[in-house]
């Protein structure tokens, strides 16, 4: 990195983290949720870049280095198949652009008194009775030749993580933070997205919510491992990103009941040690405001999907940064003045104070998800505007 | 004694004779990584 880089790196990890702690640094940072949006924005289709490490990495270029960032919540990583391919099942497949899509009847590979197994073991449970279901690759004795399969498996997902570091170095390079440090999904989304299905889940919710709760208690360790296994310590600027499912539709009582005892821990554990935990509360979280209040305080960044952000501010400012607000349907189909002037409103009523990052609401994947000339007059007007006196 | 089923033995396999970590330690939290990166 040029010196010059280097300052703004360095400016920019300090804006982030004093942020992210909710405090108020010199100015709103604004931080990019470009993902497969950026493929079609550098004018190629998902398949093209799938397998074409050039064309990647042109991409990831593009999206990092013509708009004003400060910082970058994801990247624009295209994924395929193979590893699954390889393996015979799993629960997405690509559809006709080269978009993953879950496929139906995949993901219900549990069946409902099972809950006992998982609790006693989630590792064993998902190796021995889960996956021999899931991939026909893992189902019946061992052979050389799977061991020569799974060999692939592995070097794929090795490849796959050095994909990732060359698109952070990218980042680097541009003086981008990458703020994101691991990642997790909280134990009962776990459940919900691998193994039940959504009405599994809503149906064990009802017919045995203490074996839900019990298993999301069993598999804390699996997500502290999965965070643990790929970070040291917590970095200035960043946070671990875990995205939130399920309780979107939870009554308060269900919420409380079977995903809150696995939720509080996790968030408990990771912040005793340091770290800034990133939700993404997806879809409209304004019903479980009253527990999300009992985060810890300072060290939780909340990204907003659908919620009113003044509100959630209103509710949650004292105990976390609000992130998101900028709609991505307005950066499709509003005009750049009317995009600009919705960001300043955000800015105006969210900045006071500090805890307020500037972003999508939603994560950018299609072409409809935003016109870059718009994109680029919010992010550069955000930056400007977004200064503290 | 414990059990070992053939995807233990499988992923054991690749973990220490593919991937070189042959450390008991070391070996299971790989294990335990490559189960967790399949579970989607």
């Amino acid at each position: 990195m040029t010196t010059n880089i280097e300052r703004l790196y360095e400016e920019r990890k300090k804006r982030l983290d004093i942020t992210m702690h909710n405090g108020q640094a010199d100015r709103v940072p604004v931080v990019s949720m470009v993902s497969t949006w950026g493929v079609y924005y550098a004018g190629y289709t998902l398949k093209e870049v799938l397998d074409d490490e050039e064309k990647g990495d042109e991409v990831v270029e593009k999206a990092y280095g013509d708009f004003y960032w400060d910082g970058i919540f994801g990247n624009p990583l295209v994924e395929g198949t193979d590893i699954y391919d390889i393996l015979g099942g799993g629960t997405f497949a690509l559809n006709a652009d080269g978009m993953r899509q879950t496929k139906p009847g995949s993901i219900k590979v549990m069946n409902e008194n099972e809950y006992p197994d998982l609790i006693k073991d989630p590792y064993d449970f998902l190796l021995n009775t889960i996956y021999p279901r899931r991939y026909k690759l893992l189902n019946g004795p061992y052979t050389d030749d799977k061991y020569k399969e799974m060999c692939t498996v592995a070097d794929k997902i090795k490849e796959k993580g050095i994909k990732y570091k060359r698109y952070n170095d990218i980042a680097k390079s541009k003086g981008l933070i990458v703020s994101r440090q691991g990642s997790f999904f909280n134990p009962v989304d776990l459940i919900l997205d691998n193994l039940r299905d959504f009405s599994g889940i809503m149906s064990d919710i009802k017919r045995q919510p203490e074996m839900v709760k019990e298993a999301g208690l069993a598999m804390v360790q699996y997500c502290i491992d999965n965070v643990e296994h790929s970070i040291n310590e917590p970095e200035p600027g960043c946070a671990i990103f875990a995205p939130m499912h399920l309780p979107q539709f939870l009554s308060p009582k269900d919420f409380e009941r079977v995903y809150w005892p696995s939720f509080i821990k996790l968030a408990n554990y990771f912040t005793n040690k340091g770290y800034v935990i990133r939700y993404y509360f997806e879809s409209n979280y304004e019903h479980l405001y009253d527990y999300l209040q009992e985060l810890p305080k300072g060290q939780i960044v909340g990204l907003f999907e659908d919620d009113d952000l003044r509100k959630a501010k209103k509710f949650l400012g004292n105990n976390m940064a609000i992130a998101g607000g900028m709609p991505t349907s307005l950066l499709y189909l509003g005009s750049t003045q009317e995009c600009i002037d919705y960001a300043k409103a955000l800015i105006d009523d969210l900045a006071p104070g500090g805890g307020y990052i500037f972003a999508m609401n939603k994560i950018m994947l299609s072409p409809t998800d935003g016109r870059a000339e718009n994109l680029k007059a919010v992010t550069e007007f955000a930056h400007e505007y977004g200064v503290y006196k | 004694m414990e059990n070992i089923t053939p995807n233990k033995e499988l992923f054991e396999k690749v973990v220490s004779e593919h991937m070189g970590k042959k450390e008991k330690d070391e070996l299971e939290k790989a294990v335990k990584a490559l189960i967790r990166m399949l579970i989607g």
